[in-house]
């Protein structure tokens, strides 16, 4: 179990995000929806300790992320940024990077096992020898899942995974990123900008707004008065096969 | 462990196994260069010695002058060829990864020029060497290697600490890096120059011999102590070869895997300068090595440093023995200066980086 506390963060005495609390359980993919500057990112770089935060704690089963070291964290917190820095590596070994954390002088034969299955569960297992600077966008994504399966994590976050992929590749990503959660039993947070996305395969939505949680829970939480509290939009949820869609309705500026 | 090697084989696929051995075939191949180049360059010289005799003195015969030839003249040359160009190519190839530029090396950033300033204010200043005057070819011994190796690390790491505060402070682009290094380098060579001025001649000519590069130069205990210095670098570097690759993936991802970036960074600076350091000490100024040895092997084994660094450094070393060769057989008897022949070298390969457009990206 994952429990954030009162956690906050601020650039000098610029509020960025204010006494977020909640908490996730592993195998459950969790949605982080807001505005862009509601703090979603910093929330996630507070998680992973890429940054400090001003005050607050993160938990991950009872023991504070504070207190562990780099090395600790890494064995049970993945993170899969924005953009990502591509070298001319294979992607074999740029899976096999996700086992950084648990290696000592070098990957063991656990080691390479582990990255080959993960390499599996992410379809690229014909694309092993491949360079990664030189696949595209949706194949890149996939293989840093691929890493971040691979270093066993207890929580994943990902950062915006889908804002540079085509639809397809977008629905396939979520479906990976919703099988970790539900197959490997990793706690997912997941920043995402496609409601519709969210709604079709994350389980919870924590909506910030300010920098602070405005509303989280299932489905009901992206409701339209939240979004329109959210997002300054106006949108109606419907149903489709069973699923909540968001159909924006947006007002067209009139000039008379 | 055997346990995992087996596991290894039963489910790491084939190719990639293939794929490892291609690039430890690489490292083998380059070993082989280096030793046959080694051997070549023990046979070639001014003293014209037939290979039986060459034997025969390596074996512990020869005539007295026949062992001072090769265990003074010959040996000592090679084996500064080879750790020089193994520290050069090695700090360029830890400085390229830290500070995620491809034009990084300690020449190019003014580190060596540093070095050398360092050196030379040892020299002229500090009266730390430059004794005997027999001939120009031996005039240059350095009384206390000590003194000038500290000082030359002292310069070396005046620079790291600009540059590695400008990409802090300023977070600065590769090429504002590189053009950061250019004024440093002229600064120093700056520095030096007027040293030079206020220089006597034995001290000028050993300073002088410091712009040049010389590999005849250092004696036993000073190859020794560059030995020892590059191969502890080389184990630290080696011992990080994964945090390199993490790092080559962006600083973020590399601090999600564990890795300690700022430490790994200050203390991966730190060898570097240390070694490039102590390398110009004693050699003088090689530029370019550093530079393109990496370059040329990432042709061959890609971005991983678990090949990349070893790799780098028999690249280095190579590319200084080859260097030598042709500094002595360009113009026989004479041997011209190494760093002439690396500039030569070096600068249209440098040029072909830009032209390519890999370099700054």
């Amino acid at each position: 179990m994952i429990e954030i506390q009162n956690l906050s963060f601020s650039y000098g005495s610029r509020p960025i995000l204010q006494d977020v609390s909640f908490s996730l359980e592993q195998g459950e993919c969790v949605a982080v929806l807001g505005n862009n500057g509601a703090g979603k990112s910093t929330l996630i770089s507070c998680i992973s300790r890429l940054r400090r935060p001003s005050s607050g704690s993160v938990l991950i089963d009872g023991t504070p992320v504070s207190q562990m070291t780099r090395s600790q964290l890494a064995q049970q917190v993945s993170y899969v940024a924005q953009k990502n820095e591509l070298s001319h590596t294979t992607v074999f070994d740029a899976v096999l990077l996700g086992r950084k954390p648990h290696m000592k002088w070098g990957p063991s034969g656990i080691d390479y096992d582990v990255a080959e299955h993960a390499l599996r569960a992410v379809g690229m297992e014909d694309c092993r020898l491949r360079y990664v600077n030189q696949l595209s966008g949706g194949e890149q994504q996939k293989v840093m899942l691929a890493r971040a399966i691979a270093q066993e994590p207890k929580l994943m976050l990902l950062d915006e995974p889908t804002s540079s992929l085509d639809p397809r590749n977008q629905y396939e990503s979520m479906e990976l990123i919703r099988h970790c959660a539900h197959g490997h039993n990793i706690a997912v947070l997941v920043v995402i900008h496609d409601l519709n996305l969210a709604l079709r395969f994350c389980d919870r939505f924590l909506l910030l707004k300010d920098g602070t949680v405005f509303a989280s829970g299932g489905r009901e939480a992206v409701s339209s008065e939240n979004i329109r509290a959210v997002y300054g939009m106006e949108a109606t949820v419907e149903q489709f096969d069973g699923i909540p869609m968001v159909i924006p309705r947006f007002q067209r500026h009139e000039s008379s | 462990m055997d346990l995992h090697s087996e596991q290894l084989h039963t489910c790491t696929p084939d190719s990639y196994r293939l794929f490892l051995r291609r690039k430890r075939l690489v490292t083998l191949v380059l070993l082989a260069v280096l030793a046959a180049l080694a051997l070549l360059s023990l046979t070639s010289g001014s003293a014209g010695l037939s290979l039986a005799e060459l034997a025969d003195t390596l074996t512990g015969g020869g005539t007295a002058q026949s062992r001072a030839i090769v265990f003074h003249v010959r040996l000592p040359r090679i084996a500064v060829a080879i750790v020089v160009g193994a520290a050069l190519a090695l700090s360029g190839c830890v400085m390229q990864n830290v500070l995620r530029n491809p034009l990084a090396s300690a020449s190019t950033l003014g580190v060596s020029q540093g070095a050398a300033f360092g050196a030379a204010l040892a020299i002229i200043a500090l009266d730390a060497g430059a004794q005997n005057a027999a001939n120009a070819a031996t005039a240059v011994t350095i009384s206390s290697p000590g003194t000038v190796t500290l000082c030359a690390f002292l310069g070396g790491l005046a620079t790291t600490a600009v540059i590695l505060g400008l990409c802090r402070l300023r977070s600065a682009s590769p090429s504002s890096m590189i053009l950061a290094g250019v004024a440093l380098s002229s600064l120093f060579s700056g520095a030096t120059t007027l040293l030079q001025y206020f220089a006597d001649d034995v001290q000028l000519s050993a300073v002088v011999y410091w712009t040049f590069g010389d590999l005849g130069r250092p004696g036993w205990s000073e190859i020794r102590l560059m030995y020892a210095v590059t191969l502890a670098a080389f184990l630290y570097f080696l011992w990080n070869r994964w945090n390199y690759n993490a790092l080559s993936s962006g600083v973020q991802t590399a601090k999600s895997l564990g890795v300690s970036v700022d430490l790994l960074s200050y203390i991966s600076m730190g060898l570097c300068t240390l070694i490039a350091s102590v390398a110009v000490a004693f050699v003088g100024i090689v530029s370019f090595v550093g530079l393109i040895a990496p370059h040329i092997v990432r042709r061959f084994v890609g971005s991983d440093y678990r090949f990349l660094l070893p790799c780098s450094a028999l690249a280095g070393s190579i590319l200084l023995l080859l260097g030598d060769l042709a500094a002595k057989a360009i113009l026989p008897p004479a041997i011209l200066p190494i760093g002439a022949i690396t500039s030569f070298l070096g600068a249209p390969l440098f040029l072909l980086l830009i032209f390519r457009g890999e370099a700054l990206r």
